[in-house]
């Protein structure tokens, strides 16, 4: 038994080298081969649809037959759709609904129709440490939900009026209520413990087309706020303003494959914030009235960007630092007109994506200056392992 | 950085930019100035009749920035849409557009809801090929001719 696990072993050992040797060697070249003519081109294109939709078809066909298809249940299987007969109300610029689960405002930076991509998004995070030696618990929540119903689509409404001109702005009406936790709590309690809850609703104009900008928002948001014991209480009213010119790249991008080397875009918000804080409890504030008039820039990079899925014969001129190094700057400033008095707060933050889909990181931040909106001052380093999804 | 075909000689050096009468802008990279200048619409292209591949390099153009139909695709049709858009919306697209519409695409109108099989919107892309499709239904529901 022993000699026959010892030949097993053997063997295993000698496929799992000859295995490592087989996978360490270089792939070997493909034949490079001349070019195909357009008429040889043409043919093998063909040659290759014919495969996968006779493929597909064969598949498709063997399930729709055994399961005796009507040709409802064929429009069904494709997602056809067939409007319902004399249904002319239906509005085709309507706008369904939409729930955001983000880290903070910048996150849902536009409420726009189409939800941002989750995968250029930070998602909410909630953490908790139970230390059973000293016996404290702390408790770090970053998040915000919001609820967005929107009035018609402008993009839809202006590209069915035949008399518009180009670029010429169009309009549109969001409301969405949200509620938004930042901070950390702990047990028992520390005098560092900075917290907040707040509830309100943006109300928000969009402006789609114009003169400067593809994008405006102005955005309107009474909210009531509170810390994570619901003993602070201060009420409030913002006023936002938010471009994108995807010219200037702020707001976003289109992606450019023939440029390898940085792909970058910034976030601009003007802002003003009017706070009454009736008590303080764990926010930082003290008692009185606000009047913030600020802004916050947000730019962001990503080095050596990778294009293989959008162009498959793309070659990074540095394929070990290929979509692994990013970098966020983020700068608030803000006035508070009531006492004459500043509040700057920077972060620079340093990335390295763990995995190719980005959605693992690892990441060291320096955060510097007074947050306006619990006006505690930090000087901090922070090593950070992050995941969104 | 893109692959170079290797020895390969430029397909389209026939339709080289000098033999076409194509606007000056589209030629060489397209300074951000030049875009939105209305002197500069390439209005030389007066024929009632566009190629696909012409259409394809417009589109790339409004990518790039860079005008070269000597030069080999830079965008795959099967690149997913959500790949090129980065913190971009396809209505943040669509208004791109037809704000370059009068530049880079005759001045048709660029549709958002698709209305047919053959004329597709933009809400509807999902790949770069789509986004073709769109453009190449746009032209001919405008009246021209793509081969």
């Amino acid at each position: 038994m022993k000699t026959n696990l010892g030949v097993v072993s053997t063997i295993l050992i000698a496929l799992t080298l000859h295995g490592t040797a087989w996978a360490d060697s270089p792939p070997p070249n493909p034949p490079p081969g001349p070019a195909l003519t357009k008429d040889q081109l043409a043919a093998a294109i063909r040659k290759a649809y014919r495969r996968n939709e006779n493929a597909t078809f064969d598949n498709d066909f063997n399930f729709l037959w055994s399961n005796h298809a009507t040709q409802a249940m064929v429009d069904k299987y494709f997602g056809i759709k067939n409007p319902p007969a004399g249904d002319t109300s239906a509005d085709p610029c309507a706008v369904p609904p939409h729930l955001f689960i983000r880290q903070n405002r910048l996150d849902t930076f536009q409420l726009r129709n189409a939800p941002l991509d989750v995968a250029s998004a930070k998602g909410a995070s909630i953490m908790g440490t139970n230390d059973e030696r000293s016996g404290t618990r702390t408790l770090t929540v970053n998040g915000r939900a919001q609820y967005a119903i929107s009035s018609d689509d402008p993009a839809c409404v202006a590209s069915l009026d035949p008399t518009r001109p180009h670029g010429a702005p169009s309009y549109q009406f969001v409301f969405a209520p949200f509620v938004d936790a930042q901070g950390t709590i702990d047990t028992p309690a520390k005098k560092t413990d900075v917290n907040d809850v707040q509830g309100g609703v943006d109300l928000q104009f969009n402006v789609l087309g114009g003169p400067l900008f593809d994008e405006q928002s102005f955005i309107l948001t009474p909210y009531v706020q509170t810390d994570f014991n619901g003993i602070a209480q201060i009420q409030g009213v913002t006023a936002g303003w938010e471009p994108v010119n995807t010219t200037a790249h702020l707001g976003g991008y289109l992606t450019d494959p023939t440029n390898s080397y940085l792909a970058w875009f910034w976030q601009l918000r003007g802002e003003f914030d009017n706070k009454h804080v009736s008590t303080v409890g764990s926010t930082g504030y003290t008692k009185g009235n606000y009047d913030w008039l600020g802004g916050t820039v947000q730019v962001h990079f990503d080095f050596f960007p990778g294009y293989g899925s959008v162009n498959p014969f793309y070659v990074s001129p540095f394929p070990l630092l290929e979509d692994k190094f990013y970098t966020n700057l983020t700068l608030k400033s803000f006035w508070n007109a009531s006492s004459n008095k500043s509040a700057t707060w920077f972060e620079a933050e340093l990335g390295y994506n763990l995995t190719a889909d980005k959605k693992s990181s690892i990441s060291v931040k320096y955060d510097y200056g007074t947050d306006k909106d619990t006006l505690v001052t930090s000087k901090k380093y922070l090593l950070a392992i992050n995941y969104k999804n | 950085m893109t692959r170079k075909p290797s020895k390969q000689k430029p397909r389209a050096k026939a339709e080289s930019p000098k033999k076409k009468s194509i606007g000056k802008s589209i030629h060489k990279p397209t300074p951000i100035t030049s875009l939105f200048s209305k002197q500069k619409i390439l209005a030389n292209f007066a024929g009632a009749s566009v190629s696909r591949d012409e259409i394809y390099y417009r589109l790339e153009w409004v990518f790039t920035n860079k005008y070269d139909p000597s030069s080999p695709h830079v965008i795959a049709p099967i690149a997913q849409i959500s790949a090129l858009l980065k913190h971009l919306t396809l209505e943040d697209l669509w208004e791109k557009l037809d704000r370059v519409s009068p530049q880079a695409f005759h001045g048709i109108t660029i549709p958002w809801l698709s209305n047919a099989p053959n004329y597709p919107g933009v809400k509807d892309v999902k790949t770069f090929g789509d986004l073709i499709n769109v453009i190449v239904g746009a032209y001919r529901k405008a009246g021209w001719t793509v081969s």
